[in-house]
């Protein structure tokens, strides 16, 4: 009983630790650009599609495809803020939601009829005997892929902080107009923040799609739970995310052990309206100074 | 009546539509749009009135579906009896799912409705002993409403055809009546300014909920018309794709107009079978009919035809300059309506009608704003507060409305614990204020700003609305006598069909008092309202405040202006540094030397004031 719950913490650390990734894509150009991206969840599919091709067709390694992926999802990412955010600037908030929704809507689509419904596998380039732990194993993948999890999260934290663009992407983020007025190239910035947010989701679409398959669409579920990371997370603070993260993978992780895998889903809607009922503002209270 | 012409004419000729359609393909089409034109304008409820971002309302589409499909399966429910108790369940849904999303604000409700929708799709899926799960639920009894035999040889479908024309029909007669009254002012209040919505009496959250609800109970209706027609259910029904199909109805026909989401509904939903290559793509068109209606018709359909509608007006007032601008008013101006009670307060006063402030102190953090300020407002007063900026007066403003909480004291009015309650509260109990920035409803005309007004002291119920009922139209009459009333004394008659937001700035402020003015509270707070007038404006500012006070109303006013300030008051409450310095008659006021020392400074500091 013990073991069990063991194991499926430390699954869901791993797993959570993706979905904070994803969540982080979400929220820079949230907090960037103040664009929900409904197509959030395709460029996360596209990443794992761009993967598996790179890995299928060009035959290189596991790494260089996610490299790879994260470059082209990168270029899509600059595709959709062009054609469906850029033209909508001085519109509504929701106008600008809707026109990234109807973008999800087409590329779902378009994946579906070039690359059919079916689900396709990434092959792994980790040997498969697990590593064991005491009572809990674990593939070398799950293992690599939590690392390199870890490594995307300080690495954006990092550029945010440490760089110049990231301090011009934060400066437009606290103040857009004293920011122009300092000669930020505004719409610079917000191609490399939707650049940006894409290869995250790509990352997190190749990572997890190399561990549960890819099909077109399997970016439905992380762009929600992504939302419902940077809502808990408290909008706006990398800490807060991906403490949120790894909590809400313990908590699927032990309703896949311990009650019915059906319901892992619920977890993260239900953890959210808990959240929301109880503290609105949401768990953040540390880690605020983040992007 | 012309309107009522069109409208019945348009009717008609929508439920002879089989005569002229008759393939069953195309049949099929126009019935499923027809149903979708219910949830469409549920959405428009919540989304296009209130303007509440409700991103996940169309899922009580398959809320509705499904509680029907299930009443009329498992309990054996007639079947027009378990899609009207559908929609009644599906409207107490949508209810306990709007509740704790509305603790969230903007974009972040939106989300929060959209993480419910996604849970009540996994619960579809999931709850198999219920639902059947992903199988979904076949063999749903069709819908009939007229006996077997009683039929007269038309098809089923131009049967159905025909009821869903006439529901549709009852359907927007009563929306019509709901939008204009005092329940569809306050959505729209609610979306224009949720602020001074709240500050005018009107409750933010129950109307959020009535229209959240409402917008419910009309997807579900809509969600057990289509359970019944296709005869079968499944958990695609809560799935984005509806999701996305309604909302291209509503922004592509015309968000928040009434018959906008039904023209949406009715286009949007045949045209991607009309336009319809392959299965296949079916969602690459919808996406790309949603993006470009987004960028080429930011007003829906129905914006197009008011477009159309204004250029052919411009050219005819070009051909015939001496016509009659615009429509003729309601009430002419000529003969103002006296009847009813005009603008006197509505709220029977009590015998201790005034305000007390109550050792009020105010902290933001370190920042002590208000330090133990007492002071009493009789009723019947004019009575000034003044103080260099920074004093602290606004924040007594906001303390006293509800806008914060002070740290420590309190503010009673007539006995009544004030400070603590909600804005929409403490309008209710008939105290009202402007603001020192500019606050209005800025695409609303100043008619409409003021009409809005009148909530704190003519609510209606459900009932009466619908019903039109001879209370409720009276209660219409005294709040139009009340407008034009509050119209005439603030000489905005004449720019009545304005929008408020291409008014002047003296014209803003003075509607910003006709607000104040059609609440008809006992006690009004004035914020600068003489800020930055000219001195014939300041002088009709004057004489209003003086014929408000004539009325039986109690003024307390902030202002700067201190040649109106001394004539007007009878009394002035001076702060400083957040601390009462002073208080008595103008003329002590004028005389006292710790006032002289706060807007002079002392005569060591004179040189740096």
């Amino acid at each position: 009983m013990i073991e069990l719950g063991l194991q499926q913490v430390v699954n869901g650390l791993l797993v959570g630790a993706i979905y904070a990734v994803m969540a982080l894509g979400l929220m820079v150009i949230l907090g960037i650009l103040n664009v929900i991206n409904m197509a959030q969840g395709e460029l996360y599919m596209l990443g794992g599609y761009f993967s598996y091709f790179a890995i299928a067709l060009l035959h290189v390694d596991y790494f260089t495809s996610i490299a790879l992926a994260m470059l082209l999802t990168a270029g899509c990412g600059v595709v959709v803020e062009r054609l469906a955010v850029r033209p909508l600037r001085d519109r509504p908030f929701f106008t600008v939601f809707l026109s990234t929704f109807a973008a999800s809507m087409v590329l779902q689509d378009l994946a579906q009829i070039f690359w059919t419904p079916e689900p396709r596998e990434i092959p792994s380039p980790f040997a498969p005997a697990p590593i064991v732990l005491g009572p809990v194993f674990l593939t070398r993948q799950r293992v690599f892929v939590f690392l390199l999890a870890l490594v995307m999260v300080a690495a954006f934290t990092a550029f945010l902080r440490w760089t110049r663009v990231g301090m011009a992407i934060r400066a437009l983020a606290r103040d857009r107009e004293a920011a122009l007025l300092m000669g930020i190239d505004a719409e610079r910035m917000y191609m490399l923040t939707f650049a940006l947010g894409s290869a995250l989701a790509a990352a997190a679409g190749a990572l997890l799609g190399a561990m549960f398959n890819v099909y077109p669409t399997m970016g439905e579920l992380p762009l929600l739970k992504g939302f419902a990371l940077v809502i808990m997370g408290g909008m706006g603070s990398v800490g807060g995310v991906f403490v949120s993260g790894l909590i809400l993978g313990v908590a699927e992780g032990l309703t896949a052990g311990f009650l019915s895998t059906r319901w892992v889903d619920v977890v993260a809607f239900g953890t959210l309206i808990v959240v929301l009922l109880i503290r609105p503002e949401g768990l953040s209270g540390w880690g605020r100074r983040g992007a | 009546m012309p309107r009522r012409a069109a409208w019945t004419l348009a009717a008609v000729l929508l439920a002879a539509l089989p005569a002229v359609v008759t393939s069953p393909y195309a049949r099929h089409v126009v019935i499923t749009a027809l149903v979708f034109t219910f949830v469409a304008l549920g959405l428009n409820l919540i989304f296009g009135y209130a303007g509440q971002h409700a991103f996940g309302h169309p899922m009580f589409f398959g809320v509705g579906a499904y509680a029907s499909a299930l009443l009329a399966l498992e309990a054996k429910w007639p079947v027009a009896l378990a899609i009207v108790a559908g929609a009644a369940i599906t409207m107490m849904i949508a209810a306990a799912v709007g509740y704790p999303c509305f603790r969230l604000r903007g974009i972040y409700f939106g989300v929060a409705t959209f993480a419910f929708a996604r849970v009540i799709y996994i619960v579809a899926q999931n709850w198999v002993s219920l639902t059947r799960g992903p199988m979904g639920i076949p063999a749903v009894p069709p819908l009939d409403v007229l006996p077997a035999g009683w039929t007269g040889g038309v098809a089923t479908e131009t049967r159905l055809h025909v009821v869903l024309v006439a529901l549709l029909a009852v359907t927007l007669f009563l929306l019509d009546r709901v939008i204009d009254s005092p329940i569809g002012r306050a959505w729209i209040a609610i979306r224009e300014n949720e602020g001074l919505a709240a500050s005018v009496g009107i409750r933010p959250l129950r109307y959020k909920m009535a229209a959240f609800a409402g917008g419910g109970l009309l997807a579900g209706l809509g969600g057990g018309l289509y359970a019944h027609y296709i005869g079968f259910v499944s958990p695609t029904e809560l799935g984005f794709h509806y999701i996305g199909i309604v909302f291209i109805m509503m922004i592509g026909g015309g968000t928040g107009t009434l018959v906008g989401p039904v023209i949406g509904a009715l286009v949007f939903g045949v045209l991607p079978e009309v336009l319809r290559v392959a299965e296949s793509a079916r969602n690459t068109l919808l996406g790309g009919i949603l993006l470009l209606s987004i960028a080429f018709l930011p007003e829906g359909l129905v914006g197009l035809w008011g477009r159309a509608a204004r250029s052919i007006e411009r050219r005819r007032r070009a051909a015939a300059p001496s016509g009659p601008a615009g429509r003729e008013p309601r009430a002419s101006s000529a003969e103002p309506r006296t009847a009813g009670r005009g603008l006197s307060p509505r709220l029977a006063g009590t015998a201790d009608d005034s305000l007390e402030v109550r050792g009020v102190t105010k902290r933001f953090g370190g920042l002590t704003v208000l330090r133990d300020v007492t002071f009493t407002v009789r009723a019947g007063e004019i009575v000034g507060l003044i103080g260099p900026n920074g004093a602290g007066k606004t924040t007594l403003f906001n303390i006293a409305t509800g806008f914060l909480e002070p740290t420590a004291g309190e503010v009673r009015y007539g006995g009544e614990r004030v400070s603590g309650r909600a804005p929409a509260s403490i309008a209710a109990l008939g105290i009202t204020r402007t603001f020192q920035i500019t606050n209005l409803f800025p695409e609303l005309t100043v008619e409409d700003n003021v009409r809005i007004a009148a909530h704190t002291w003519a609510r209606a119920g459900v009932a009466g609305v619908l019903s039109r009922s001879r209370r409720y139209r009276a209660a219409e009459r005294e709040i139009d006598g009340a407008v034009e009333q509050a119209l005439a004394l603030t000489r905005l008659t004449a720019e009545r069909r304005t929008p408020a937001r291409v008014l002047s700035y003296g014209a803003q402020r003075s509607l910003e008092m006709a607000v104040a003015l059609a609440t008809c509270s006992r006690l009004v707070l004035l914020d600068e309202p003489a800020a930055g007038l000219n001195a014939e404006e300041t002088e009709q500012l004057r004489a209003l405040v003086v014929t408000l006070r004539g009325r039986g109303t109690t003024i307390l006013v902030i202002e700067h202006d201190m040649r109106l300030v001394m004539g007007l008051c009878d009394r002035i409450v001076v702060l400083d540094h957040g601390e009462k310095i002073a208080e008595g008659t103008p003329r002590a006021i004028v005389d006292d030397p710790q006032v002289v020392e706060a807007y002079l400074g002392t005569p060591e500091g004179a040189g740096h004031a």
